[in-house]
């Protein structure tokens, strides 16, 4: 090398910290949504082995022991109005609907993702054809799915899913279009197009990985609503079926009993909403995690 | 020009810091003394991080507030007050009195600076009767002079369009007219022409010229040696905080005394000149991690290890220069 | 031209943008030849077309109508799935460099991108070849493991030239490489590419609004202003004495540090230096 070449060795900021490092690092700056993530970790282990941890058999009704309060006769929360322990219901319950919430935000995601991706990367023609089929499905209320649904699957957990499924990835799709078309001007992308990449490694190295941060804030936000959507689902006597429960019918059938025993309400409604709240904090550090300007 | 017995505005030993979570202080502008007199115009040039624009905003008040500013800055354009106005650690009521109306800004980006869903006409009067007793009608007749001063045709059509409705150039001549509506004895121009083209460029300094020609003090911070020689009898080099030497522009480029200047000076290319090019190498340091000494040491091609590893004073040279280099002054 | 078949040939080259009466014309019939081992300038404004022309030659976007001959073949014929695997001769050095390089990716990924879009090598021979050019862009090797956002604007632009050479490229088609960066940094570059075109010998388009680095670098030009070529030929010849009155506006617009000539010390410039106001 002639010595007209100047060098620049220096080091600016020298960590060889990668993307996902400065991204953890952010999300853990955000304290609250640390926590959550925590609270969400033990919610989710409880749920995976409420087999293991419920005391009793949930859907086991025993009438000598209706309605009881915390701490009686070994039921740590008391019991239902048929003597079922409300413990190992709520254990259940937030199982049925943390999966509920979850499988259908997944569901909503794939969908988004492979639409919103196709719509956005390829446009012209295909676009079209897309956003005009979203925005027909738009014109459907999501209730209005899940009565039918259930009329034609019938009150299943999957049809739960499906509907809330429906009415969350629409939504999601427009989002992960407009991260497409943003991110294709961008000129990593006319650099990998000029390097000779094709369509696949252009869409899944070099733009799903930048674009997934709005996209994870969405979801993670979209699971509360999931769990609201659920819980709405069950007011108007489209939830689970019984005896299975879920928080939503849970909440459900208490509120009939909430002046004899407002425990019945109480404890599935305080999961709940901290659950809920929990989904949305950790949505909140997401967002932070992939603010890049806050290092 | 006739040298009043007191500058404009004469900053003394300021500094600005900024307060980090977790770090200690950052520290963007350390020991800065620079003075403009009446009608006089110095360029503030440096590179990104060298502190330039940080300095001016300190000026101004205008820096976030974990901003930590030191030093002191005598504002001598009200006439009235013996000794002048103390801008650092003014109230901010006071502030506005001067900000706008006695001290006009420009900014790079007018897009942002302009408010895109009022129409020209209030943004130029609205500050107007903010700062003067003035009526609505009086207003309007200045804002339209100011529009027309800055060289925008059909000043009385143009002042009812919005922001988007005008060129680039012409957003920047309304920026400017905005700033001169209420007649600002300075104006700080903060790299106005940096994201225009070049002839646009040459038009928008040609007008600044114009303002200084009659009577307006300038103070132009760029990165961009030829601007600051096209507009300013003055400069101040900032590197990473600090004046490495101040001068008449015309001496420190023909007779450049410190080592960051001349490789300033090499890094610019010409037309019409193919010596060849002398870059400076390496990268400015990170603020959080400024080198013992002399800042600039690491990148110096005449660095003495010894001596440059001492903090260097900004020397004040017989032909009034300054220059933070021990070598200057044993030349 | 004293080649019989130059490198690239652009024959009538057209882009109109927007459709239906609506659009705009960004190239107008713009036809070129570049020899290897050759560097044009060209030059013009925001909105002149230049960086579309750019784009247009190594098909980025595809022209509207005209011809591309790359060493006598018809660039606008072949497939895209031949066109993605002959890329690899010309590469495209960007103007943000932090924009261009894959943030989630390392250094030393980022610059052998390409080896792995080809597929060539295995991870041990990509890294050794990432570490070698590197040196060859003055960057020190243990650069290698560092993420583009821990570097500074003229480190990023190294790394992304490094990754233009990683397929020894016939032609470099470099858009305003030196804007985004300090005036320090943009002489290191340019020296840079200087450099590494006498010693790799690869055909350059630099795209730029600076005048002055056309001069240093380009022997020819070609001077561009809404999509039209306004004037072309040796760069001494076109900024020596312009014929086309954009080229003098332009020319007039540059701000000399130390001025040529008589104009000594004088800092004020008289009215009638001055370009009139058009808008």
């Amino acid at each position: 090398m002639t010595a007209q070449h100047s060098t620049d060795s220096g080091a600016v900021g020298f960590d060889g910290v990668s993307e996902w490092g400065r991204r953890w690092r952010r999300f853990q700056r955000n304290r609250l949504a640390l926590v959550s993530l925590a609270f969400i970790v033990v919610l989710a282990l409880l749920a995976v082995f409420a087999e293991v941890i419920a005391p009793f058999d949930p859907n086991q009704p025993d009438f000598g022991k209706r309605l009881t309060g915390p701490f009686t006769d070994g039921n740590l929360l008391g019991t239902d109005v048929l003597g079922r322990d409300v413990f190992s219901r709520l254990l259940f319950g937030l199982r049925t609907a943390l999966f509920i919430a979850l499988t259908a935000e997944l569901l909503a995601l794939l969908c988004a993702l492979i639409v919103g991706v196709l719509a956005g990367y390829f446009g012209g023609r295909l676009d079209q054809l897309l956003m005009a089929a979203t925005d027909v499905m738009y014109a459907f209320p999501t209730y209005l799915f899940a009565v039918i649904l259930a009329t034609v699957l019938g009150r299943s957990t999957w049809s739960i899913i499906l509907a809330i499924a429906i009415g969350s990835w629409l939504t999601q799709a427009r989002l992960v279009r407009a991260q497409m078309i943003k991110l294709k001007t961008f000129e990593y992308v006319e650099a990998g197009r000029s390097m000779g990449a094709g369509a696949g490694t252009l869409i899944l190295r070099y733009l799903l990985p930048n674009s997934l941060g709005p996209i994870l804030v969405a979801t993670s936000f979209g699971i509360p609503a999931a769990m609201l959507a659920e819980s709405g689902l069950a007011i108007l006597g489209l939830g689970v079926a019984p005896p299975e429960a879920s928080l939503g019918t849970m909440i459900t059938e208490g509120y009939k009993y909430v002046l004899v025993q407002p425990n019945l309400i109480l404890w599935p409604f305080t999961v709940f909403a901290l659950g809920m709240l929990a989904f949305t904090w950790v949505g909140d550090g997401i967002r932070d995690a992939f603010d890049p300007k806050d290092d | 020009m006739v040298r009043n017995d007191q500058p404009l505005l004469d900053v003394r030993g300021l500094s600005v810091a900024f307060r980090t979570r977790g770090h200690e202080q950052l520290s963007a502008v350390q020991e800065l003394s620079v003075s403009i007199d009446p009608g006089g115009s110095l360029a503030l040039v440096g590179e990104s991080g060298s502190g330039k624009s940080v300095s001016m905003r300190a000026l101004l008040g205008l820096l976030p507030a974990n901003a930590v500013v030191g030093g002191s800055a005598r504002w001598s354009g009200e006439g009235d007050v013996p000794g002048g106005t103390e801008l650092i650690g003014l109230a901010p009521r006071a502030f506005r009195a001067i900000r706008g109306r006695q001290i006009g800004m420009v900014f790079q980006n007018a897009m942002q600076a302009l408010n895109p869903t009022i129409p020209l006409k209030r943004q130029l009067t609205e500050h107007l009767r903010w700062h003067g007793s003035c009526t609505r009608a009086e207003a309007e007749v200045r804002a339209v002079r100011a529009l027309g001063d800055v060289g925008i045709p059909d000043p009385e059509r143009r002042i009812r369009m919005y922001p988007f409705q005008l060129s680039g150039g012409m957003r920047q001549r309304a920026m400017i007219a905005m700033a001169m509506v209420a007649d600002p004895r300075l104006l700080i121009a903060d790299e106005p022409t940096t994201a225009v083209d070049v002839t646009v460029q040459k038009q928008i300094l040609d007008l600044l010229i114009d303002l200084r020609d009659r009577g307006t003090a300038i103070i132009m911070v760029t990165h961009d040696l030829g601007v600051a020689r096209y507009l300013c009898e003055d400069v101040a080099v900032l590197y990473s905080g600090q004046v490495m030497e101040s001068a008449r522009l015309v001496d420190a480029v023909e007779d450049p005394r410190h080592p960051y200047t001349r490789g300033l000076i090499g890094s610019a290319l010409e037309l019409g000149d193919d010596s060849p090019l002398r870059p400076i190498g390496g990268n400015p340091p990170d603020l959080a991690d400024r080198p013992a000494g002399c800042a600039f040491q690491p990148r110096c091609t005449a660095a003495d290890g010894e001596r440059c590893a001492e903090v260097q004073p900004l020397v004040r040279l017989a032909d009034a220069r300054e220059v933070r280099c021990w070598r200057s002054s044993h030349e | 031209m004293s080649e019989p078949e130059p490198l690239l040939r652009a024959v009538d080259l057209v882009k109109d943008f927007g459709g239906r009466g609506g659009g705009t014309r960004a190239v107008d019939a713009v036809s070129l030849e570049l020899a290897a081992g050759e560097t044009l300038g060209v030059v013009g404004e925001s909105g002149s077309g230049k960086s579309t022309l750019a784009r247009l030659l190594i098909r980025l976007i595809e022209p509207t109508s005209g011809q591309i001959h790359y060493r006598g073949e018809d660039v606008l014929a072949w497939s895209p799935g031949e066109l993605r695997r002959r890329r690899s001769s010309w590469q495209m050095v960007f103007q943000n460099p932090f924009g261009s390089l894959l943030p989630h990716l390392s250094v030393a990924d980022n610059v052998t991108e390409p080896l792995r879009i080809t597929r060539q090598g295995d991870r041990r021979i990509r890294r050794a070849r990432a570490e070698e050019l590197l040196e060859t862009v003055g960057l020190a090797r243990r650069h290698a493991d560092l993420y583009p956002h821990a570097m500074s604007g003229g480190q990023q632009q190294r790394v992304a030239i490094a990754r233009a050479l990683a397929l020894s490229p016939e032609l470099l088609v470099c858009d305003e490489p030196t804007s985004a960066l300090d005036v320090s940094i943009q002489a290191q570059i340019l020296s840079l590419l200087m450099g590494l075109q006498e010693e790799l010998g690869f055909a350059m388009l630099f795209i730029t609004h600076n005048l002055a680095v056309v001069e240093r670098l380009a022997a020819r030009v070609m001077v561009m202003e809404r999509g039209r070529v306004v004037e072309a030929g040796p760069t001494d010849q076109v900024f020596g004495a312009p014929s086309h009155p954009y080229t003098r506006t332009l020319l007039g617009s540059v701000l000399p540090l130390r001025p040529v000539g008589t104009r000594g010390t004088e800092t004020t410039n008289a009215p009638s230096e001055r370009t009139p106001l058009v808008d």
